[in-house]
């Protein structure tokens, strides 16, 4: 009994060098340090983000920032009075918000995890463009590609601590699956259909009247 | 409208935007493990979104007058970046939140005076400039006076308390108190 006593006082203190508790421990014997060196280990960092800096996150919560700013001038250009069409204004400007509170609850996560944002870490995967003066079917073709950079960044983000850092941060997964995984299957699902709709409709001689009512559809359905 | 007048109201755009990215950094500051401010945080996230919905007013104002035609793109730079993404307290970041808002609105002001006697026309936009005084220049002094406020308030409670004050006034920032 007396050596199992012993055993785990000697394991606790073997185990316990880089701990919040140990930190804490030496603060309040020693005389006074800086403060940031006296509780280094007192911080959110766990699983994942204890070895790994949230460097993907980071830019993908820029990439956000980038994408919701091109939705909200691609939807503003629909608002215009030659254009007119308050459907595909409405749509864009709802991805728009969409991607905005992305990258706020991104910043969020990063930092509930013990990290901090970086908005100069700039995302490779999505290259800005200059034209965002498109008309209806491009601009929904636009949108899914987008989208789908989006979709597929996640994916990856999600495999490289999963996969091949062979870290098994269920909370890191969840949080990418349930925020960004899950909405953005839908949203690549329905540009899709909505483009494959909108071609099918473009081949009367004169497509007018069609994107009238398409432009009249989205807008009632959104 | 005034080819002058447009300009000046479309660089605006930008400059809400601008706004909104610095207030967005001291959001993810202050919502830091080491820092844990979430009064501050919830507090400067909010005010970025309000700063891109003053962008998206303005974008709506233009429509309303028939501009964004064919030069949307030209709105915005493509990367927008904070002033800085680190601040030493709260008082600190609230009085550079100020110096914002007081930045944005002698921006306005300058709209405002071009508009109503634009160099390359006699057109004088009343209607734009009623626009601009009633709606933006109201809610930039309202904005102003709570953040001189706030910095009053958290500067009287940090001389003798310090630390605590801020601890204190955070939690009442978090609950709409202050």
């Amino acid at each position: 009994m007396l050596f199992f006593g012993i055993l785990s006082i000697l394991l606790a203190v073997a185990f316990a060098k880089d701990t919040c508790y140990t930190d804490v421990g030496a603060a309040c014997n020693s005389l006074p340090k800086l403060d940031r060196e006296l509780m280094s280990n007192c911080n959110a960092k766990y699983g994942y983000t204890k070895k790994h800096h949230l460097v993907d996150l980071q830019s993908y919560a820029n990439a956000n920032i980038g994408i919701s700013f091109e939705f909200l001038l691609m939807s503003s250009y629909f608002g215009n009075y030659e254009d007119q069409r308050e459907g595909f204004k409405k749509l864009y400007r709802k991805f728009s918000d969409e991607m905005w509170e992305d990258a706020i609850n991104t910043i969020k996560y990063i930092t509930k995890r013990g990290g901090t944002m970086n908005f100069n870490e700039s995302p490779s995967f999505v290259k800005p463009t200059n034209v965002l003066e498109l008309n209806e079917l491009n601009s929904l073709a636009k949108a899914l590609d987008r989208q789908k950079q989006l979709a597929n960044e996640a994916l990856r983000i999600h495999s490289t601590f999963t996969q091949i850092n062979k870290e098994d941060d269920a909370a890191l997964a969840h949080y990418i699956e349930e925020k960004f995984l899950e909405p953005q299957a839908d949203r690549v699902r329905d540009l899709a259909g909505y483009t494959n709709d909108l071609k099918n409709l473009l081949t009367d001689d004169d497509p007018s009247v069609s994107i009238f009512l398409f432009d009249e559809y989205l807008k009632k359905s959104l | 409208m005034a080819n002058s007048c447009v300009d000046l109201l479309k660089s605006q755009v930008e400059t809400e935007i601008k706004a909104a990215m610095t207030y967005l950094a001291m959001g993810a500051h202050f919502a830091r493990d080491t820092v844990n401010r979430p009064g501050f945080s919830k507090f400067f996230f909010e005010s970025a979104s309000e700063e891109r919905e003053h962008a998206i007013k303005i974008i709506e104002y233009l429509l309303m007058r028939g501009q964004l035609t064919d030069d949307v793109s030209k709105l915005l730079s493509n990367r927008l970046l904070p002033l800085r993404e680190t601040w030493s307290n709260g008082v600190r970041a609230l009085t550079e939140a100020l110096e914002l808002e007081t930045n944005v609105t002698k921006h306005i002001q300058d709209i405002i005076k071009n508009c109503e006697k634009p160099n390359d026309s006699n057109f004088n936009d009343y209607h734009l400039v009623d626009y601009l005084t009633g709606e933006f220049l109201t809610e930039q002094y309202k904005g102003q006076r709570d953040l001189a406020g706030k910095i009053s308030t958290l500067g009287k409670m940090m001389t003798a308390h310090g630390v605590l004050g801020e601890f204190l006034f955070d939690k009442k920032l978090l609950n709409n108190e202050v």
